[in-house]
């Protein structure tokens, strides 16, 4: 047939048949349309209203199962391909000049059963080659020198299986394991109820102790200067002022003692918040000499801040120890805001 | 002689009680925030005895 311009090219659409038994509904497709209108079903050569049918990823659900016969089901793919998916050249030409009583030929990767082979200008029959392994075409009789043999190989897979631009298209099946990396992920985006059971934060903790005697004037509150740090995760604790500015909203624990050899009994530990009291130790009357307090609060991770101070009220000065072992001021974020 | 005995001192109507190093509900507050500064007022509510200056504390033996 002659044309005006260049000659159409035409490729056929993948089609998939199966068998039905009268029982099985669901049928495996070969490529995953994008819905249940870009696929062509009949069934014992009745075309299928689509709302007979379902689609979802490579799966055919009829509504009501086939009845049996061999190959009595068919599915043929409109599969168009999608805007802006790059994928190997759908149609490709390739000529050779033939050597003599050549068979083989290398062609372009394509899709079994979608190439065409001409031999000077005519095209074969389909039992005059052989064209499965996807890269060669093998013809069944060795060529004469000098023909020109040509391919018009096509590449379908690419476009059958693009990921259509719609909602929900894709699912985790199409995500390699381990391919999502956090820089993937917005800062702060992971929220709490994404966390799995038994899985610990990270948030601000500390440990520090005083490594220095601390005088203390009866009838005054004086601050207890934890000096030394034993750990100190988000350097948030400040060892010249003895104080905690986490960086992190949220309740907090925390845990002080103190011990003093002078028994300043009648005293107090008290935890301060931004320079407040906030909460102190039991009053011991009679030789006290460690004081402990334990407390959760509320912090806002910018400006809010806890120290401890020291009540004396023996009636005398007296003397907070440098024993690290009795000497501690922790916490750490329990929940975050 | 420490702030607090300087108080007690001039007022020796004060007890430990008015302070609230001992009792939450006392109205004055002696801090000492161990930066070297040393022990100051932090707080002065008391109903009808008056701050002492700091000549005052300072005569006060």
């Amino acid at each position: 047939m002659s044309y005006i311009g260049a000659q159409p090219t035409t490729a056929a659409f993948v089609t998939d048949q199966f068998s039905g038994d009268g029982s099985t509904t669901v049928f495996t497709m070969s490529v995953a349309p994008a819905n249940s209108a870009s696929v062509i079903v009949a069934v014992s050569g009745v075309l299928q209203d689509p709302s007979t049918y379902a689609v979802s990823g490579t799966s055919l659900t009829f509504s009501g199962a086939p009845p049996t016969g061999t190959g009595n089901i068919s599915a043929r793919y409109l599969g168009l391909p999608a805007s802006g998916v790059a994928t190997t050249a759908y149609r490709t030409l390739t000529e050779f000049t033939a050597t003599s009583g050549q068979t083989t030929f290398s062609v372009p990767s394509y899709t079994a059963g979608f190439i065409n082979v001409y031999r000077n200008g005519v095209m074969l029959g389909t039992a005059d080659f052989t064209a499965t392994s996807g890269t060669t075409v093998v013809l069944a009789a060795g060529a004469t020198a000098g023909d020109l043999v040509t391919t018009e190989s096509f590449y379908v897979s690419g476009v059958s299986n693009a990921i259509p631009a719609v909602a929900g298209a894709v699912n985790t099946s199409y995500i390699t394991d381990g391919a999502v990396t956090t820089a993937k992920i917005d800062d702060a985006a992971v929220t709490q109820a994404k966390l799995g059971t038994n899985v610990a934060g990270n948030g601000p903790a500390f440990s520090a102790y005083n490594n220095s005697n601390i005088s203390c004037s009866t009838g005054t509150s004086t601050k207890v200067l934890y000096d030394t740090e034993r750990f100190d995760t988000n350097s948030c604790f400040d060892t010249s002022l003895g104080r905690f500015t986490p960086n992190v909203a949220g309740y907090y624990h925390f845990n002080a003692s103190v011990y003093s050899g002078d028994s300043p009994s009648n005293s107090f530990l008290k935890i301060q918040k931004s320079g407040t009291d906030y909460t102190r130790s039991t009053q011991v009357v009679n030789d006290a000499r460690q004081f402990t307090l334990s407390v959760m609060m509320y912090m806002n991770g910018t400006t809010d801040y806890v120290e401890c101070y020291f009540d004396n009220n023996k009636g005398s000065t007296i003397t907070i120890n440098s024993y690290t072992f009795t000497q501690n001021f922790d916490g750490c974020l329990v929940r975050a805001a | 002689m420490s702030l607090y005995q300087k108080i007690i001192t001039l007022y020796p109507e004060l007890t430990i009680e008015d302070f609230t190093s001992m009792n939450l509900s006392g109205t004055i507050t002696l801090q000492n925030d161990s930066d070297g500064k040393g022990d100051y007022i932090a707080k002065w509510e008391h109903p009808t005895l008056a701050r002492p200056t700091d000549e005052q504390l300072e005569s006060a033996q």
